[in-house]
């Protein structure tokens, strides 16, 4: 009996020992790899008392110049030099590092004017043909409506730099991010350091985690010294942003926010994100991609019915109010022989299906983050400017009867 | 009175041990007042140097040949044939080591500390964590390099682990490089990160994270703070039983007659 | 007494409890990962019942199975066949270790302890109270004439206070059985007289003792009982049935040594045989007598008779000769 008890006894503690180290290695191994309803951040006041104050001193501030270093774990990084000036104008240099190519923008309070010297390198909508007969000396000229595009906005659409800003320098001129409606919680991370400059850190999340960004933000300034955003996709992409030469109120000359093109130059009209979609009367490409509830879905299976095909992703504010309306569109015509089908091939499954969850999403999703998803996406479908959301409404027979990009409000 | 005779005799069985512990805290108060960290973050530096003299080069110090000395000079016999179970030969001693750097630490804390006061600059922030993370690093290389004395002959057991130690952590690091973007990388991370002594886990424990693409940024939370100190614990009662298992295992012979 | 060599126990006295009783013991070395060409065979089928007070010499050639024999009983190392018990309970258990005292053949300390430091050590490691230490430092201190030392780091130490040192801890906590590897090793003459004086007040106060050693003259005024091994196997001369005998007679004759010889004695117990001489091989001292007035009868005119007993060395010569 002795040895029966004893050995109860070692097998007692042996599990104990296990489900304990079960544990410590959940919480320790648990490194944010995989979204977690932990990572939504509760707000704490003087965290968000720091952060609403970086955003009003940088509305505030006369004139700006600092240089941004944006880069990433793939050791790549683009430099951006960057003056604001009251009320509305601005230059931006971009240099792809270690490249000396120099993308500028201008805005000088009418128009935006983004230009190279030297030839102009491919974007993203460029084909072969295109871009050799407007390689050099060109130029784009955009009026500068208050539309969504910020000046981040705009670097986005190019297509051609490594990585892009995080804080967008448009905040200066009081453009509001749309991504601050979306803010679950900021808290603190607690003083630091950088390089040599006394911060506090704070912790904003957005959209229930699905991204998260730090802020070094200078005790002097109250302006940052270091972001990093984390955004939780099916893999993690994680990219910082570092400010130094910063100048604030200093004297920025005119010459500096205003551009003409030189004699000879053409301008160039870049085409739009839906201006490489599929045309009217296309014929839809057909695919077959597994879907959020664990079946599969096969386009070709609607034929018969028209279809509202709407790509989107958590991380996109446009989505996020586009997907409730087209839920309320779904049910509407249930019975018409109209579906509405859902595309996401970037989020972490389990972000997405949460969100389909909360959002009462019942219309059908494919949700698959493979490359042969991705692929239908950017190439089958078009989505050369990765602007989302992006549609398409194709009718029975399977060809494409209309195709846009992006969230109108009242586009329904 | 058996417990106390094996703790001591940690401390006595060779002449150099209080001479390293006194040229470690020498060496702590140099390197302090060289690079004086002047501020939190810069005691990080400070805290890592501490880390790894305190935590890994010093039980490798201490252990060297704690049983492989006993096994090649035969002294191991008569130990072995005393009534005494294995795992208390060996828990003892390593009760003893553990003493030995719970006083090596608290006495390092108070040197930094009396410095800090004479010099009236710099900073100990976080010295408190990082003498704990040391501690605690110091209890598993400790156990591991004593449980690998019983198959290594001599004081080699040492020397294998800090060959092994350096050499594989390189060529990891190297293997994660080279499989960054692939799926198999959270595996190998997981091979580098949890059966081995906690190095990153503990050092992160007492800097926190705030390496420039790091998933977090900022100081462990408590629960994570706990399992932490919970996974450094288990992983020493590991290494202790495999020690003491192979100490019930292996035979002792000299001669063969 | 109750030694042993067959594989059936013989035990003469059943009211002697067995201190260490081992069957069919079979001991095999071979190196790890290496082929099974290379293993050595240390001890081949032993089975030993030694009781209590008894003093039991290992004798036979280098590789003969001794140390291997010595090891085991402590349970420093484990049996491929059979098993070891010490005292009823497995060798290499606590209950075991109790009642053992081990003396390894090159003993070796912490040098920077001292000779009462190692003492105490080995005396809080058997379990003992810091007075019985004590006490019992003192006692074998006295016996062992290391007062001269006790003090000093064992760095210092002679091979001689090594082993006095190392019979001291092995005997700290007052075994049941003692197992000796070359107990001799370095003693000066008086030294081996006290060894050999403390030896046999022990068996008297009840210990049971099993020595291996090469001084077999020493061995000779220990005890009478030996366990001669010769590659992994025992021979126990007292058993063995042919060339057994515990002397020789000389015998000096006026003449016709041969024809007497030939007429009266067995051909199997005449060693050898001249006109003048004859030698004759005799088991027990008692047969001498007889022997003598069987040749007085038959003739012979005899000059002189000696018996010369065979010593260990003797026996330990022959049983080699014989085993080769």
């Amino acid at each position: 009996m002795k040895i029966k008890n004893k050995i109860n006894v070692w097998i007692i503690v042996a599990a104990v020992g296990l489900i304990v180290e079960g544990w410590a290695l959940y919480v320790v191994g648990e490194s944010p790899e995989h979204w977690r309803p932990a990572m939504i951040v509760k707000d704490e006041p003087d965290a968000r008392a720091l952060y609403e104050t970086m955003v009003k001193t940088l509305r505030e501030l006369e004139s700006l110049s600092y240089t941004s270093n944006c880069s990433g774990p793939d050791d790549r990084s683009s430099t951006y030099q960057i003056q604001l000036k009251k009320p509305n104008t601005f230059r931006v240099e971009i240099v792809n590092n270690p490249s000396p190519k120099i993308t500028t923008f201008v805005g000088d309070g009418e128009h935006l004017w983004i230009y190279w010297q030297g030839s102009r390198p491919f974007l993203r909508v460029d084909d072969k043909e295109s871009h050799a007969q407007s390689r050099s000396e060109v130029y784009i000229k955009k009026a500068t409506t208050p539309d969504r595009n910020s000046i981040s906005g705009r670097i986005d659409l190019l297509g051609a730099i490594w990585h892009g800003l995080i804080l967008d320098p448009s905040t200066f001129h009081g453009y509001v991010d749309p991504l601050e409606s979306t803010i679950d919680g900021v808290r603190s991370r607690g003083p630091y350091y950088y390089r040599g400059e006394e911060c506090e850190i704070i912790e904003v999340s957005y959209m229930e985690a699905q991204r998260t960004r730090y802020f070094w933000i200078s005790k002097e300034d109250h302006l940052p010294r270091q972001i990093k955003q984390i955004d939780r996709l099916a893999e993690n992409h994680v990219r910082v942003e570092e400010w130094s030469k910063i100048k604030r109120n200093a004297v920025i000359p005119q010459h500096k926010v205003t551009w003409s093109p030189p004699e000879g130059w053409r301008q160039w009209d870049m085409p739009g994100p839906d201006d490489v979609l599929l045309k009217n009367g296309q014929k839809a490409p057909d695919f077959d991609l597994p879907s959020a509830d664990g079946g599969r879905i096969k386009l070709s299976d609607y034929r018969g019915k028209t279809v509202w095909l709407c790509m989107w992703e958590c991380g996109c504010p446009g989505c996020r109010k586009v997907l409730p309306d087209l839920q309320t569109f779904y049910e509407e015509n249930k019975d018409k022989d109209l579906i509405v089908l859902g595309f996401n091939c970037t989020d972490d499954k389990k972000l997405a299906q949460r969100f389909i969850r909360e959002t009462g999403l019942t219309f059908p999703n494919i949700l698959d983050s493979t490359d042969e998803a991705k692929k239908v996406m950017l190439r089958d479908y078009r989505n050369k400017t990765q602007t989302l959301p992006l549609h398409y409404i194709i009718d029975a027979q399977g060809n494409v009867m209309d195709a846009w990009c992006g969230y109108v409000e009242g586009h329904r | 009175m058996k417990a106390y005779e094996l703790i001591k005799e940690t401390f006595c069985r060779r002449g150099y041990i209080w001479i390293v512990h006194v040229v470690w805290l020498i060496l702590y108060g140099c390197f302090w007042w060289l690079f004086l960290p002047r501020n939190g973050t810069e005691f990080g530096q400070f805290g890592r140097f501490l880390f790894i003299w305190g935590g890994f080069f010093l039980p490798l110090a201490l252990t060297a040949g704690i049983f492989g000395d006993d096994i090649s000079s035969g002294r191991i016999c008569v130990l072995v044939t005393k009534p005494l179970w294995p795992g208390e030969l060996y828990l003892c001693r390593l009760l003893g080591l553990s003493l030995q750097s719970t006083v090596h630490f608290i006495l390092a804390g108070c040197v930094l500390v009396i410095l800090h006061l004479i010099v009236r600059k710099g900073s100990i922030e976080h010295l408190g964590l990082w003498l704990l993370a040391s501690w605690l690093l110091f209890n598993t290389v400790a156990t591991l390099s004593m449980s690998l004395s019983i198959v290594v002959g001599r004081t080699f057991n040492s020397l294998l682990i800090l060959v092994v130690v350096v050499t594989g952590y390189f060529l990891m690091g190297l293997l994660g490089m080279a499989m960054s973007q692939k799926e198999s990388s959270g595996v190998l991370t997981a091979f580098i990160r949890y059966p081995w002594p906690p190095f990153e886990l503990l050092s992160k424990l007492a800097s926190g994270e705030y390496e420039k693409y790091s998933l977090t940024v900022g100081r462990f939370s408590i629960a994570k703070s706990i399992a932490c100190v919970v996974h450094s614990l288990v992983l020493t009662v590991v290494y202790s039983i495999i020690g003491i298992i192979l100490l019930r295992k292996r035979q002792f012979s000299r001669q063969r007659d | 007494m109750t030694i042993s060599a067959d594989e059936t126990m013989i035990d003469n006295d059943k009211k002697q409890a067995a201190v260490v009783e081992c069957r069919q013991l079979t001991k095999i070395y071979q190196k790890l990962l290496a082929g099974k060409d290379t293993a050595v065979c240390a001890l081949r089928n032993i089975s030993l019942s030694v009781g209590e007070g008894q003093i039991v010499g290992l004798i036979g050639p280098n590789g003969a199975g001794k140390s291997t024999l010595l090891n085991l009983i402590a349970g420093l190392i484990f049996p491929n066949e059979g098993s070891v018990a010490v005292c009823g309970h497995p060798a290499r258990s606590i209950e075991a270790h109790r009642g053992l005292g081990y003396m390894p053949e090159h003993p070796v300390f912490l040098g920077r302890y001292t000779a009462r430091a190692v003492l105490r050590y080995h005396g809080a490691l058997s379990g003992m109270s810091k007075q019985a230490i004590s006490h019992q430092t003192d006692t074998l201190t006295e016996k062992l004439d290391m007062g001269e030392y006790l003090d000093r780091p064992c760095t210092d130490f002679s091979q001689g206070m090594k082993q006095r040192l190392a019979l001291a801890i092995a005997m700290i906590n007052d075994p049941k059985l003692l197992l000796l590897d070359e107990p001799s090793n370095g003693l000066d003459p008086i030294g081996i007289i006290q060894l050999r004086n403390f030896l046999k007040e022990l068996r008297a106060a009840g210990t049971t003792i099993v020595i291996s050693s090469h001084r077999l003259g020493e061995l000779e005024q220990l005890t009478s009982d030996y366990m001669f091994m010769y590659r992994g196997q025992v021979v126990s001369f007292a058993d063995k049935p042919s060339g057994a005998h515990a002397g020789r007679l000389r015998i000096e004759l006026v003449s016709d040594g041969k024809a007497i010889a030939e007429k009266l004695l067995p051909p199997s117990k005449v060693l050898s045989a001249t006109d003048t001489k004859l030698e004759v091989a005799v088991g027990d001292p008692r047969e001498v007598p007889d022997i003598v007035i069987e040749l007085a009868k038959g003739g012979a005119r005899m000059m002189d008779v000696t018996l010369e007993r065979e010593n260990i060395e003797d026996v330990f010569v022959r049983l080699c000769n014989e085993g080769t």
